[in-house]
């Protein structure tokens, strides 16, 4: 059983394709939910997979080098094998199934979702029942984060999608919203949270105010609606037309989502507890959150430049 | 298991549907355009797909166009089975007059129904439009 959690954010960068297969609905190819909900979500084992891969490329890609924050937190790395084997030890053993790994991934959530604005190009969508089980799963991993659920229909202060008094047209949708307190506090706090302190000035400032909780229903029907649907064909070389029976439809998650997963540790699972001498858990977190990347590649279609995702480990106060 | 039964008699009246989309002259027509309408509902919404469909339909059966004709002709019994649009209205125009929540709710039936129509229209009909 997991001992300690710690959770981060995933901020999509480019429009992501974490699929679930094709499908003979509304696009061929769609994305992953959650089934009660249907509520867009990422699996951990992608998720994790993609983590892995990242420590991996330490080792195998020239001129990747181990991050210097790592390095310094466990100095052994630095010895030929130990990478390997400490990867072995917290993501699992690639081949046979001698012990389990130390980490842990929970699915990744949606948080926010990024909709189209008639004032403010966008606002950053979300609703009571996602925040409370995001402020539930903080508390699960032993946060006490400063936040309280906004109602349904709520603003930040200084909103700066309002289009005249209290109306904000988000597609072609009308709400009637107010400010509240706690939605101004759970904007402030996130543009802190997922934004580094340097560079990033504009979006913390968007944030701030363009944050909308609207009420569950409607915030699942734009997550169901308001997702990006792209049309892919196939050129035939010989002809220079389209080729027949080539079109078809993908899903994606727009970017400027946020979603939010928990990495979990337990003791090592192994009498060799290598760069993790006392194999304590605390540890595991350490080693991950040292030496993960700013931004990994999730989903399909890399080639095409989707699916870069910045992380953002959530620093507590 | 009774098809009424699933998705409220949904996949009954889609299997319907493409039954007769099957006999038509323009059945790859009806095949096609009913596999594509959800897209186009999804990047443009349904008032602006509809408006669509019935400037593209044509009257003559043994035009291709025919097929939106029967398309369009299909979607408002459902509707006004299902209590979402009124029996005199004309279908677009009942469409854009409703409020947010409602035109969503309608949204939500029309994608369900094409989810079911096409998969249907997949297995019964043979060959592919050429388009």
């Amino acid at each position: 059983m997991f001992k300690q959690a710690r959770p981060f954010f995933l901020m999509v960068e480019t429009p992501l394709h974490a699929g679930c297969g094709s499908d003979l609905g509304v696009v061929d190819l769609p994305i992953q939910r959650e089934k009660h909900t249907g509520i867009p979500k990422v699996e951990a084992s992608g998720l994790k997979g993609c983590i892995r891969e990242a420590f991996e490329d330490y080792d195998v890609v020239p001129g990747n080098r181990l991050p210097e924050p790592l390095v310094q937190e466990f100095p052994g790395l630095r010895e030929k094998g130990k990478l390997r084997e400490a990867i072995n030890l917290a993501f699992g053993p690639e081949d046979g199934d001698l012990h389990a790994g130390a980490l842990g991934f929970t699915d990744a959530r949606l948080l926010l979702f990024p909709v189209r604005s008639m004032r403010g190009v966008f606002g950053w969508v979300t609703c009571p029942a996602i925040i409370s089980k995001f402020i539930r799963e903080l508390k699960m991993a032993g946060l006490e984060p400063p936040l309280q659920v906004p109602p349904a229909g709520a603003i930040p202060r200084g909103c700066g999608l309002l289009v005249n008094n209290g109306h904000v047209i988000l597609e072609e949708y009308t709400f009637a919203l107010q400010e509240d307190a706690a939605c101004t506090n759970l904007a402030a706090w996130l543009a802190r949270k997922l934004f580094p302190a340097s560079g990033y000035e504009y979006w913390r400032e968007k944030m701030q105010k363009d944050l909308v909780v609207l009420a569950d229903d409607d915030c699942r029907d734009f997550v169901n609606l308001a997702t990006e649907v792209i049309t892919r064909t196939r050129i035939d070389a010989q002809t220079g037309t389209v080729a027949r029976g080539a079109l078809f439809t993908e899903e994606y998650l727009p970017q400027e989502s946020v979603l939010y997963a928990l990495a979990l540790a337990a003791p090592v699972f192994h009498s060799s507890k290598g760069i993790f001498a006392a194999g304590e858990e605390r540890a595991v977190l350490t080693f991950w959150q040292k030496g993960l990347p700013e931004f990994l590649q999730l989903g399909g279609n890399a080639t095409i430049g989707k699916g870069i995702v910045r992380l953002k480990v959530l620093e507590e106060g | 298991m009774a098809l009424n039964g699933l998705e409220q008699g949904r996949a009954r009246y889609a299997y319907d549907c493409a039954r007769q989309g099957k006999d038509l002259p323009a059945s790859k027509e009806y095949k096609s355009y009913v596999k594509k309408i959800p897209a186009l509902i999804k990047m443009n919404g349904l008032g602006a797909t509809l408006a669509f469909i019935a400037a593209k339909k044509k009257d003559d059966p043994r035009k291709k166009e025919y097929a939106y004709k029967v398309i369009y002709d299909q979607l408002k019994p459902w509707l006004v089975e299902k209590g979402l649009v009124e029996r005199h209205q004309d279908l677009v125009a009942a469409v854009v007059a409703l409020d947010s929540l409602s035109y969503r709710m309608v949204t939500g039936e029309v994608l369900a129904l094409f989810k079911w129509i096409s998969r249907f229209a997949e297995g019964l009909i043979e060959g592919e439009a050429d388009e």
